[in-house]
């Protein structure tokens, strides 16, 4: 009786994989066959903001940051993956709504699977950050094995926040443009293409309640300098994910009751 | 047994909020937050209760809004009820949103694991059955092309064929089905239909009543989130049905009942609809109410007008028992108005021929206001009207028709379409010859006979759910008695198989072959060796629950005393007749035998008159029912099953008619004593039934 327990539980968590990788899939493939560019587009748009940025942060207004284009590229590509996704998903329920109304379909599934694919173009963005790393003559070491632990804090970093703004946009349609504003707000107060050492004393303490730049500091220790990441904030921060994730899973639990009534 | 469904006191409550309650961040944020709250709710469901077993099937009938939908999502876990459980053995499938899951850029084969994994299936269960969901949805060479090249009949066939290959022990089916052209509808029918022999518990939303009443066991009806009504599909549909005519009719007044010539009672809003400044006083169907198919036939109708009516339009139409309109024409069709003056007048249909198939139908009359936008008076199936054919009874039309042959066609060569199979002489070898040319596995096993409304469909379906069915026969075959014309081999392809242990059983029911005159002799020289299972019930019962069953078709309009009073003229000549003629269908003597029927003895002693006496066996249905267990063990002994594995079973038995008038009762009970008697000796066994 146990064994058969365990069988049909073993089976639901591989059908539960099996649902992301398929879904993830999906969308994947829509990507590739939408534009002949395919997966270069997720490539273009940091790379265009990086010449605008490097033109205008060394020519018009100079930061005087060394190695600029590794700085910078690094910093929008960690922005990208969490800004597509939590954008995405706003809209996930109500783009979805046939897969919603299916028999024992798991709406929860739908934030993981949007964060899921940012990631992945994340890692493909990968060797292209790693040649503007050679080029301004920045030699790996072995710290870069930390940086599959700084990927999956993002990740479920990204999906705490994820839920909730996909259970909000059922209720409020304009969910994906109000959050819009707010990231474009919050992509100039994170320290994307600027240091955050010169940021006034006065006004860091604000920047610390940004759960964005303990991670975009991490990684660039380990990218950049080569060094070990500050422990002590990634503790903070994990920790700040363990206690948000549930909540965001439990919003996101109690508004899909009511997903296929409201839409 | 395991119910596969059961959902008890279910309750969905929806809130309805003020149509001021902001839809975006930003009025939430300016009005406060206030308006947020939801100002009412309502039960968009409420007390539901059902069940159902596997290889049962659920039909759910109500009109758009009764809350189908809803029901059909919370029982596929798709959002949560305020009350009540719902409780579901086994894998969830539905055939809801075909194709939900599909994208036009993704290819077919991309599409078809998108599909059936969010639909339930592992990866590796998908790949194991790709091959045949592309087969069965006959569309190998186009697998890899993307699906926005297909058409919408290929992509329904593939959702379709997926959502079959994900072995749900629960099925959810939504009306949608019925798009997709004939021959689609048909395959999807058929999986569903083995689906159900299989075990699966499928539950079906339909406002198609009729699709209910065909396809399912059970059928439940809901009108504002409540079951109106829950039970056997023909009496659930039936109320359903008069409902929605009567609520399309609203406006019609009140009125003391009346009767018409043809003896059934007008009733305001069931069959009279209609707002009565014209009344139809008659309506005479000439020169007869029984005709031959081809006949000429004129209608009159009787009309009164109490006030002056600038232009009036009649119709007549001629519908089947089931509603269906077979031929429908108005007075506006010819081009004229019709003013109608105060008094009296008489209108009439000369129909010069009336080309239908054998059956019970309707003159149905109305007289309506000019632009049809609503009935002075219309009267719905009240005159009947009886059409005798010679074609199979089961079509609509029998024009005239001939076949004719051009050319050289080798009539000769075929003896068995040339000399028809139905020449019952014991010593033609042409007959002989048909029977043998049939393989041995396709003789019937053995043949439930009757007696009609004597528990027979219950031991049927217990006998359906014991074993296991490979091929369900088409229910209601009536070979020997009425399309014993159509031949052996024909009959031995209708044949329900079922499977026990390694041998397969052929077999059939219908509660007329005992009592039709010529089926002994016709079984016995087609299948001598045939087993025969008799069901016999209290004759009086049978005459009443017979009678209102007659009612309930429509098939009789008299009450109970005169049905019976009347019977022995009904019947004079009839059983001549049909010894006489060998295609001769008697409506009278199948649907008018309330009493003869009754008389076992009379029938009994004719297949005995073929039949050794251990062939039969004869089966009292107040045994079975009390006694289920043990006679149907018996019943499966006669037939060499083993008994290993009796289930338990539901004891189906309606008995919700009224009381017998007690006076008439004693009579009958009277009346067939001696019948009885004569039985009880006959098989030195007690069928007093006091």
């Amino acid at each position: 009786m146990r064994n058969a327990g365990t069988l049909v539980y073993r089976r639901k968590i591989a059908h539960w994989f099996d649902l992301l990788r398929v879904l993830v899939d999906r969308d994947m493939k829509l990507l590739y066959k939408r534009s002949t560019l395919g997966i270069a587009w997720t490539l273009i748009s940091p790379l265009l903001q990086l010449a605008v940025f490097s033109f205008l942060f060394r020519s018009v207004v100079p930061l005087n940051i060394p190695k600029f284009s590794s700085f910078a590229f690094s910093g929008l590509l960690i922005w990208t993956w969490s800004q597509t996704a939590l954008f995405k998903s706003t809209a996930l329920i109500t783009n979805n709504k046939a897969l919603i109304r299916q028999p024992n379909f798991p709406p929860a599934i739908l934030p993981v699977v949007m964060t899921m694919t940012g990631l992945i173009h994340f890692v493909l963005a990968l060797p292209v950050l790693i040649i503007f790393l050679a080029i301004d003559g920045i030699h790996l070491n072995s710290v870069l094995l930390l940086l599959p632990l700084l990927m999956i804090i993002q990740f479920f970093l990204t999906v705490s926040f994820a839920y909730p703004l996909a259970a909000l946009n059922v209720t409020f349609r304009d969910t994906q443009h109000t959050l819009a504003v707010v990231l474009q707000m919050l992509f100039y107060l994170t320290p994307i293409f600027y240091d955050i050492s010169s940021v006034p004393e006065k006004f860091k303490i604000f920047y610390y309640l940004n759960p964005m730049v303990p991670l975009i500091e991490a990684y660039r220790a380990i990218l950049l300098k080569g060094m070990q990441p500050d422990w002590q904030a990634l503790l903070i921060l994990s920790l700040a994910v363990v206690a948000l994730l549930p909540i965001g899973v439990e919003i996101f639990r109690r508004q899909s009751d009511h997903f296929v009534e409201e839409l | 047994m395991r119910e596969a469904i059961i959902v008890k006191g279910l309750g969905k409550r929806f809130k309805r909020y003020s149509t001021a309650k902001p839809i975006t961040i930003m009025e939430a944020a300016l009005s406060g937050w206030r308006k947020l709250k939801p100002e009412a709710s309502f039960w968009a469901l409420r007390n539901i209760n059902f069940s159902v077993s596997p290889g049962e099937m659920l039909g759910i009938l109500g009109k758009n809004g009764a809350g189908k939908s809803t029901l059909l999502q919370l029982v596929g876990g798709i959002g949560r009820a305020e009350e009540g459980t719902i409780k579901i053995n086994g894998r969830i499938g539905g055939l809801l949103d075909l194709g939900a899951a599909f994208h036009t850029d993704l290819t077919g084969r991309e599409n078809v694991f998108v599909g059936a994994v969010v639909a339930g299936l592992t990866r590796r269960e998908v790949a194991r059955r790709f091959d045949d969901i592309v087969e069965f949805a006959e569309l190998k060479q186009f697998i890899d092309s993307p699906m926005r090249t297909y058409s919408t009949g290929m992509k329904m066939r593939l959702a379709f064929s997926v959502a079959v290959h994900t072995d749900p022990e629960v099925l959810l089916v939504d009306e949608h089905l019925s798009v997709g052209d004939v021959a689609f509808q048909s395959k999807c029918l058929n999986k569903i239909t083995e689906f159900k022999n299989q075990g699966c518990a499928i539950v079906l939303i339909s406002h198609t009543a009729s699709q209910i009443q065909k396809l399912c066991d059970r059928a439940l009806w809901l009108k504002s989130g409540e079951i109106v009504a829950y039970g056997e599909p023909e009496v659930v549909v039936g109320q359903y049905l008069s409902e929605m005519r009567s609520s399309t009719e609203n406006s019609s007044p009140l009125r003391a009942t009346e009767a018409t010539s043809s003896g059934s009672p007008l009733r305001g809003n069931q069959n009279r609809f209609g707002s009565l400044e014209v009344e139809i006083t008659d309506v005479k169907v000439l020169p007869n109410a029984e005709i031959d198919s081809g006949d000429a036939i004129s209608i009159e109708i009787n009309y009164s007008v109490s006030q002056e009516i600038s232009a009036a339009i009649f119709a007549v139409t001629i519908s089947r028992e089931d509603g269906q309109s077979c031929f429908e024409t108005n007075t506006n069709q010819m081009g004229r108005l019709l003013p109608l003056v105060k008094g009296k007048g008489k209108i009439r249909l000369q129909i010069d021929r009336l080309d239908l198939g054998s059956g019970q139908y309707y003159v149905n009359a109305g007289v309506y206001e000019e632009t049809l936008a609503y009935a002075y008076d219309y009267h719905w199936q009240i005159y009947p009207l009886f059409v005798r054919s010679t074609v199979n009874q089961k079509t609509i039309l029998c024009p005239p028709y001939r076949w004719e042959f051009e050319g050289q066609i080798p009539l000769r060569d075929l003896p068995e379409l040339a000399s028809p199979t139905h020449d019952l002489d014991k010593n033609n070898p042409g007959y002989a010859k048909i029977v043998n040319q049939l393989e041995n596995n396709q003789k019937p096993d053995f043949l439930i006979v009757g007696a009609q409304n004597c528990g027979t469909e219950s031991l049927y379906g217990y006998l359906a759910h014991h074993l296991q069915i490979i091929k369900e026969g088409s229910r209601d075959i009536n070979f020997f008695d009425m399309n014993f014309e159509r031949g052996v081999d024909w009959y031995s392809k209708q044949l329900t198989r079922s499977l026990t242990g390694e041998k397969v059983l052929l077999w059939e029911m219908a509660g007329y072959y005992i009592y039709h005159p010529l089926v002994a002799e016709r079984v016995y020289k087609c299948f001598p060796d045939v087993k025969l299972i008799v069901m016999l019930g209290n004759p009086v019962k049978r005459a009443w629950m017979h009678y209102h069953l007659e009612v309930a078709s429509g098939c009789e309009k008299l009450d109970f005393e005169k049905a019976i009073a009347s019977e022995p003229d009904r019947l004079k000549g009839e059983i001549e007749r049909i010894q006489a003629e060998e295609n001769y269908y008697s409506f009278n003597h199948q649907h008018y035998s309330y009493l003869s029927r009754g008389i076992y003895v009379e029938q009994i002693k004719n297949w005995l008159d073929y039949f050794p006496r251990e062939q039969l066996l004869i089966l009292k249905s107040e045994d079975f029912y009390a006694n289920t267990d043990k006679v149907f063990s018996e019943v499966l002994n006669f037939l060499d099953i083993s008994a290993s594995s009796i289930k338990e079973y539901e004891i189906n038995h309606i008995d919700q008619y009224s009381q017998m008038p007690p006076e008439i009762e004693q009579n009958l009970i009277n009346y067939f004593k001696p019948y009885n008697q004569e039985l009880s000796d006959l098989l030195h066994e007690d069928f007093s039934w006091t």
